[in-house]
């Protein structure tokens, strides 16, 4: 399995690593790592002191502090535990859809998918976590989910091999979450979603909403390409849905505007969605630079205001 | 007003106004395809199914039609029937021989009621003024020797606008040669002074027994057994009355030396036929028996029989090359029934394909026609026949299926009464050719438009 992979940023991972990924919310773990257990216990920051009681563990009697008062203290540290940073990836059709070229030129291959886009963003945020102690965890949400949907804690390599043989195809259909084995109420982690949130209904919605309910922490990265969020496509052609496969011809000329009111409204609703559910939102360009943004997101996180906006 | 076509084969090629649209929808149906993420934020917009028949140019898309459209009905060569216009005035001009018989008065008499304003003329030099009842004419104007001459000069003198109507006798209007150019529309009103004569195609036979001179040829030839004419004789003549009665004579007399039960004698000379000199006397031919066929330069065969003036005037031609005839005889009629065209397949001389013997036949003059033809193949081959032999213009099979040859002055109105027939037009496909012009110039500047 590679221990390297090609989709990491080393520049954006370079800026972010002093930031580290924090949870913003009380999130479970088990073994010692970067994140606080809302269990006191053997720690090295000091939570509080107590009186003593019968059955406390004498090594962890302050001393000094009985000299001082003739009193039996015992003295109480927060637990640093890691958590599991679960990286849930929308590899639907829609991710599969190339860039544009500017001027509105049909894009090829070469100009990258968000499918490329999003693989560069988990890969470097899983290092990032990896090497803050975290466990991470891939859930793949398509078809093209080669060897199974489900994770395997723990294991950034195979996070790596996950990233390198997933093609995009599909739907996010019904339960998508669950279909891709996130643990639906058995502890709270910290979530990142990368999609582009293109639902046919409200599937999408429906599962952040199950996400909240578990209490995960969640992040959402709303990915677009820049043809498509500043309406960068040919005057006239039959565009195809990738999804659906719906046709339908459009002259582009002088519908901008339109296009771009629609745009800017359901932007703001999925913001709405996820300040109101204490997520984090962030809007992210398939054509931008992770330092360009990244930073700033997790600079965000570690400022006491819940969700945010771009 | 009525439309027919002179080349009704190029309304096919309207079906090439199909072609643009045909392409437009291909062009179409096979656009580029842009597959995008989702249509979410695209406004909403007509099927891929609508948007395919919706005209992206309509304007150039048009044009283009239309112009192929123009261009196929202008070759097809569109013509138009104007009835002939009332004019202002008329003058009825009435030729002396034609009101010698009860028939001619009544018909003038009917003129007369029909044309309440005109003014009566005699046909004649200066045109005299005719009186109210039938006058005698002028004197020394028993025939005119020269009708056409006569007829130009009343052209040149009478008023524009004016509209001649020409009450004759059948032999005037059945003079051969060319009509004469005049400046405006005339009318004829024949009277006839023979009864109609029943003829007969008779195809040629081998020459029995070509008699030849320094100058002319006089042949003999033999004809099959239809009906009691067992035997032509074929006269090869210029156009010279002399010559021509000696040629007769000569014919004669070989004719009779073979014991034949046939008198003819070259009849006096009294028709100013310029090119058709011999006159047979009705008297001297048989009742039946023998037919003449006067050759001319021109190589069409006139042929007289039964009469002392040609009420059946006969133009017969042979065709060498043959193509592939249905057997026996195919006749056009007039509208009165009276056989016009009729092509008979003439069994080959030897070995050889056979020929097809067209007879053309007028009762009225040698440079108008009007035909009947029994389908399209007919027309067609009729049309193709006669093409190059008289000035054309066809009517297609239609309704009445007439096939009508116009000379440079023909008459409107025959003795056997023919309606009139309206002037064919050629302003519709001038019309034609200008706007097919006029559609692809647009064509051009909106596509430059469109880049």
């Amino acid at each position: 399995m590679p221990q390297r992979s090609r989709f990491v940023d080393a520049r954006a991972l370079g800026r972010a690593r002093p930031l580290g990924l924090t949870a913003r919310r009380v999130v479970d773990g088990y073994l010692a790592g970067h994140h606080g257990s809302p269990q006191p216990g053997e720690g090295v920051e000091l939570l509080q002191f107590r009186a003593y009681e019968p059955g406390d563990d004498l090594r962890r009697v302050d001393w000094r502090a009985y000299a001082r008062s003739d009193r039996f203290f015992v003295r109480e540290s927060e637990v640093e535990r890691d958590i599991v940073v679960r990286f849930v990836l929308d590899a639907t059709a829609s991710m599969g859809v190339a860039e544009f070229a500017s001027g509105g030129q049909r894009g090829d291959a070469a100009a990258g998918t968000k499918l490329d886009a999003a693989r560069g963003i988990v890969a470097t945020l899983g290092v990032l976590a990896d090497r803050q102690g975290d466990r991470v965890a891939l859930h793949v949400i398509g078809d093209g989910a080669r060897g199974g949907r489900a994770a395997r804690l723990g294991g950034l390599s195979m996070v790596f091999s996950q990233l390198e043989s997933i093609t995009a195809g599909g739907r996010w259909g019904d339960r998508g979450l669950a279909r891709a084995g996130l643990p639906p109420r058995r502890r709270r982690d910290l979530v990142v979603v990368v999609s582009d949130l293109y639902q046919e209904a409200d599937e999408i919605e429906t599962d952040l909403g199950r996400l909240a309910a578990v209490g995960h922490d969640v992040v959402v990265l709303h990915l677009l390409h820049r043809s498509e969020y500043e309406f960068l496509l040919p005057e006239e052609g039959v565009f195809r849905d990738a999804e659906t496969g719906e046709l339908r011809v459009v002259s582009t000329s002088g519908l901008r505007a339109e296009y771009l009111a629609r745009r800017d409204t359901e932007l703001a609703a999925w913001q709405r969605l996820c300040q109101r559910r204490g997520f984090t939102y962030q809007r992210v360009l398939s054509d931008e630079s992770m330092v360009d943004w990244l930073p700033r997101l997790l600079q965000r996180r570690r400022t006491p205001s819940r969700g945010g906006l771009r | 007003m009525s439309w027919y076509w002179l080349h009704p084969g190029w309304l096919v090629a309207s079906l090439a106004t199909l072609l643009p649209i045909l392409i437009h929808l291909w062009g179409r149906g096979r656009g580029r395809e842009i597959v995008v993420a989702s249509l979410r934020w695209f406004p909403d917009g007509p099927s891929h199914t609508a948007r395919r028949w919706q005209p992206r140019d309509p304007w150039l898309l048009l044009a283009r039609c239309l112009s192929l459209l123009c261009l196929a009905l202008a070759l097809a060569g569109p013509r138009a029937l104007v009835p002939p216009r009332a004019t202002a005035a008329t003058w009825i001009l009435v030729e002396p021989t034609a009101v010698a018989v009860p028939e001619g008065r009544e018909r003038l008499a009917e003129l007369r009621r029909s044309e309440p304003g005109a003014e009566v003329r005699w046909f004649l030099p200066e045109a005299p003024s005719f009186g109210a009842g039938v006058e005698v004419p002028p004197a020394a104007t028993d025939w005119i020797d020269d009708q056409w001459g006569v007829l130009r000069a009343i052209d040149a003198a009478a008023p524009p606008g004016v509209e001649l109507v020409l009450l004759t006798s059948d032999r005037s209007v059945a003079l051969p040669g060319s009509r004469p150019e005049v400046g405006r529309s005339v009318r004829w009103v024949t009277v006839p002074l023979h009864q109609p004569q029943e003829w007969a195609v008779l195809p040629a036979q081998p020459v029995a027994r070509r008699v030849s001179t320094s100058a002319h040829t006089l042949g003999i030839s033999a004809e099959p057994a239809v009906g009691r004419r067992p035997w032509s004789v074929e006269l090869v003549a210029p156009a010279d009355r002399s010559v021509g009665r000696d040629l007769l004579s000569r014919a004669i007399r070989s004719i009779a030396a073979r014991g034949w039960p046939v008198t003819l004698a070259a009849a006096a000379d009294t028709t100013p036929a310029p090119s058709a000199s011999l006159v047979l006397g009705a008297d001297s031919l048989p009742a039946a028996g023998v037919r003449w066929q006067l050759r001319e330069s021109d190589g069409l065969e006139r042929s007289c029989r039964g009469s002392v003036l040609p009420t059946t005037l006969r133009l017969s031609f042979s065709v060498t090359r043959c193509l592939e005839a249905p057997a026996g005889e195919v006749v056009w009629r007039a509208p009165d029934g009276a056989p016009l065209l009729t092509r008979s397949v003439v069994p080959p001389e030897g070995a050889g394909p056979p020929r097809i013997r067209y007879l053309l036949a007028s009762r009225v003059a040698p440079d108008w026609l009007q035909l009947d033809a029994v389908g399209w193949a007919d027309w067609l081959e009729a049309r193709w026949r006669l093409d190059g032999l008289l000035p054309t213009e066809v009517v297609p099979p239609g309704r009445d299926r007439r096939l009508a040859f116009a000379g440079e002055q023909r008459p409107r109105t025959t003795a056997a009464g023919v309606p009139s027939t309206p002037r064919p037009r050629r302003w519709p496909e001038s019309l034609l050719w200008g706007l097919t012009g006029a559609l692809l110039l647009a064509e051009r500047i909106l596509q430059r438009r469109r880049g």
